[in-house]
């Protein structure tokens, strides 16, 4: 983005504005985002698995796996794969900076990060695929 | 490299938020999170790729959970992701601008949320162990 010394002055043009967003705004926003998304996830989470896991039967948990395998869910999975690469990878640099290391080089380490958080998404991707065209699992080694 | 000799208005004391939300809570999130790193993988890695090609059933499911080792990993990782999860909300909640009697409610509700939410999950678990719930729900 070009800054001139008009647009500058202009009072929308703060990092607080997101068109001004520039890396690290960027990483700092997606963070509290993805925080906020698998923060609900993981309550919800909570309460499903352990409302169905009572009783010896295990009837319930059973039935509550075989829809939670269903395609909707496992692409629903694969989003939340995403939420989960995206925060602990771009949490990784966080912890970083507040040890003091690498934060002249946030930009060069965001993209690092997220080459492996899009590496591991592709991989995810690989591995539910089979399951959301419906083939049986494949059998492991 | 250009001095600054004012400050941006989005810098100035009345833009900034009053992040008031602690020096140990921000320490705890830090800890959490690098445990949580650790406790997830584990998680993933026991539920889906421990067995190969295993698919998930009560059974299986209650044949780990019946060792105290993973009923230990388990409530730990259950701890440690509803502090680091609704500590998260709770920053991002203290980072508005907004009445601090509001703000006290909310870290009270999330409190509230969480010791609920862990007692839930725990109830859960022990009967692994134990054969019989804390409470019945």
């Amino acid at each position: 983005m070009i800054r001139t010394a008009k647009t500058r002055e202009r009072s929308l043009n703060t990092p607080v504005w997101p068109m001004n967003y520039r890396t690290g705004m960027w990483a700092w926003t997606l963070h509290r985002i993805s925080g906020l998304a698998l923060s609900a996830y993981l309550i919800v989470h909570i309460i499903v698995i352990s409302s169905s896991a009572r009783g010896p039967s295990g009837v319930n948990f059973n039935s509550l796996l075989a829809t939670l395998t269903q395609p909707f869910f496992l692409v629903l999975d694969l989003l939340l794969w995403a939420a989960v690469l995206y925060h602990t990878l771009n949490g990784i640099r966080v912890l970083l900076f507040d040890a003091g290391i690498g934060v002249r080089r946030q930009k060069e380490i965001f993209w690092g990060l997220m080459a492996i958080a899009v590496l591991a998404w592709v991989g995810g991707i690989v591995l539910i695929f089979p399951f959301i065209a419906g083939r049986p699992p494949i059998p492991g080694p | 490299m250009a001095t600054i000799e004012k400050l941006p208005q989005y810098m100035s004391e009345a833009w900034l938020p009053k992040s008031n939300t602690g020096l140990w809570t921000w320490f705890i999130q830090r800890i959490t999170a690098a445990l949580l790193i650790i406790f997830i993988l584990a998680h993933f890695w026991v539920t889906h790729f421990a067995v190969p090609g295993e698919e998930i059933t009560f059974r299986g499911v209650s044949a780990r959970l019946q060792s105290p080792f993973f009923l230990v990993l388990d409530s730990l990782l259950l701890a440690t992701a509803i502090y680091h999860g609704l500590n998260g909300v709770r920053n991002v909640i203290y980072d508005f601008n907004m009445n601090p009697a509001i703000k006290k409610t909310v870290a009270w509700v999330l409190l509230v949320i969480g010791i609920v939410t862990f007692v839930y999950g725990l109830n859960a678990l022990v009967p692994f162990i134990t054969g019989r719930p804390i409470f019945p729900l």
